[in-house]
């Protein structure tokens, strides 16, 4: 009995000072919000100095912004395209290592990955306030500019050349993938150990919660509005970046047009899926994966996935069924609001 | 007898934790939260009735820039393509507050992959006002 009493005193006593820790200062997050890369990104930071890193990130993220757009005249990428033909540029570490890197995954998908779709995503304006669909004609003839192998890269004197005029490198697919991985480095040099960032539904993931679980992260439902999901992914220092055709699209005499522009078609991607989750430990790998397997649809998706060590993937496909790769079993929790969706343990 | 006192032990620590962390630590009373503006200038209201530490109401309504509540009348002047697409997020935001009533939590999820809008206008005057609610 005696026992019983102490057990319950304990207990109270952990319950007590565990609810109380939970107010402390150090465990109330920084949250901030901007507007960079065209997107809506926010952050969720934890610890002593999270002011400043989350402050310090979100400049980072300016600073790669401006490197690497090609909305704004003067970019380094900006220039790449205006030598295009013509002229080897010189780029900083950063922009020839997320080049070679887009490159990479472009040879790995086979060319369904590809920043040479530039002209593509450029006439088809999907961006932009006026989108339009192109003649066939016009699609033929901008398909003939695309072609990573176009665009060489010499790591030594950080120049990249495109070969042809009027090709474009468009690093809208991986860029902010990169982003995210940099402002992870920027809370690290803080002694940051937990924190989130959301760079338009990409998200990338410092340890844990302060308390050590594991960050719960939605897996967005491509047919129903933002933030309804189909399932949780608990996961700890991880990137998790999706792509679906429900991001941004125009439709036009009936047609629903998305922004996912298929290099080998030059047209909105018609794959079976429409959606991809990919978890990678690093921001640009998954950023770029995703809109590779979505283009790739299903089986060469999942192939590609399963090949790769330490990248795995939700994939949901038009006919509403949701496949996970072997290594996220016991870490996607398939729950689905709408009932629409029917769950396929791993294949 | 050693089991039996772990497994009481362990049934104390889950009852304690959720009577004491999560449903006791609101002042009962009804009490109103605000989100910050989207970038249509519209915002979230909510309004929360606390009875027995938890949370036994939620009333959640859009208020466009304009002060107009996002009712069966949003959206309809943009013609019947946005207003069809207007009416579906009246809909869904109508379920908002009893889900919440359900859940008694509005942080199941930490962050939505793929979200690009980041819908967070609920979750932000919820916060809003259960910090009011606070003991």
């Amino acid at each position: 009995m005696i026992k019983k009493v102490m057990c319950l005193l304990v207990l109270s006593t952990l319950i007590l000072t565990s609810c109380g820790y939970n107010k402390s200062a150090e465990n109330t997050p920084v949250e901030k919000q901007e507007f960079h890369m065209g997107t809506i990104i926010t952050e969720k930071v934890y610890g002593a100095q999270a002011q400043i890193a989350a402050d310090e990130a979100m400049k980072r993220i300016k600073q790669i912004e401006d490197l690497m757009t090609i909305n704004v005249p003067g970019s380094e990428i900006g220039r790449l395209n205006e030598e295009a033909g013509k002229n080897e540029v010189k780029l900083s570490e950063e922009s020839i290592y997320v080049i070679e890197t887009s490159k990479k995954f472009a040879e790995l998908s086979d060319g369904s990955f590809d920043v040479t779709v530039g002209p593509l995503v450029k006439t088809w304006g999907i961006f932009t306030e006026h989108p339009r669909v192109p003649s066939k004609e016009e699609i033929k003839s901008l398909l003939s500019l695309v072609g990573y192998k176009d665009l060489s890269i010499d790591s030594k004197k950080l120049t990249a050349k495109l070969a042809r005029p009027r090709q474009i490198a468009d690093l809208g697919g991986i860029a902010k993938g990169y982003a995210g991985d940099a402002a992870i480095e920027v809370y690290k040099d803080y002694g940051i150990n937990s924190a989130f960032i959301n760079l338009g539904g990409n998200v990338v993931v410092l340890g844990g919660k302060p308390d050590g679980s594991p960050w719960k992260i939605g897996v967005q439902n491509p047919r129903a509005e933002n933030g309804k999901y189909v399932g949780i992914l608990s996961v700890k220092d991880k990137a998790v970046v999706s792509s679906g055709d429900y991001e941004r699209y125009f439709e036009k005499d009936g047609v629903r047009y998305h922004h996912i522009i298929d290099p080998k078609t030059g047209y909105p991607s018609n794959s079976d899926l429409i959606g991809t989750t990919i978890v990678a430990d690093k921001s640009i790998e998954a950023d770029a994966l995703s809109t590779a397997t979505f283009i790739l649809g299903l089986d060469k998706g999942m192939k590609l996935i399963e090949s790769l060590d330490g990248v795995d993937a939700v994939f949901i496909s038009k006919d509403k069924k949701v496949y996970v790769t072997k290594g996220l079993k016991d870490v996607f929790a398939f729950n689905d609001e709408s009932g629409e969706y029917q769950y396929v343990e791993k294949r | 007898m050693r089991k039996i006192t772990a497994l009481l032990a362990a049934g104390v620590l889950v009852v304690g934790l959720l009577t004491g962390c999560s449903g006791g630590q609101y002042k009962d009373g009804t009490y109103e939260g605000k989100s910050s503006a989207d970038d249509r200038g519209a915002i979230g209201q909510v309004k929360i009735t606390i009875e027995n530490g938890k949370i036994a109401k939620a009333d959640y309504q859009g208020i466009q820039k304009d002060g107009t509540p996002k009712d069966q009348n949003y959206g309809k002047a943009a013609g019947e393509e946005s207003y069809k697409k207007a009416q579906v997020s009246v809909e869904a935001s109508a379920k908002y507050g009893p889900k919440l009533v359900e859940t008694q939590d509005v942080e199941k999820v930490d962050v939505i992959s793929g979200a690009t809008k980041s819908n967070t206008q609920f979750k932000e005057a919820v916060k809003d006002a259960l910090a009011k609610a606070k003991k």
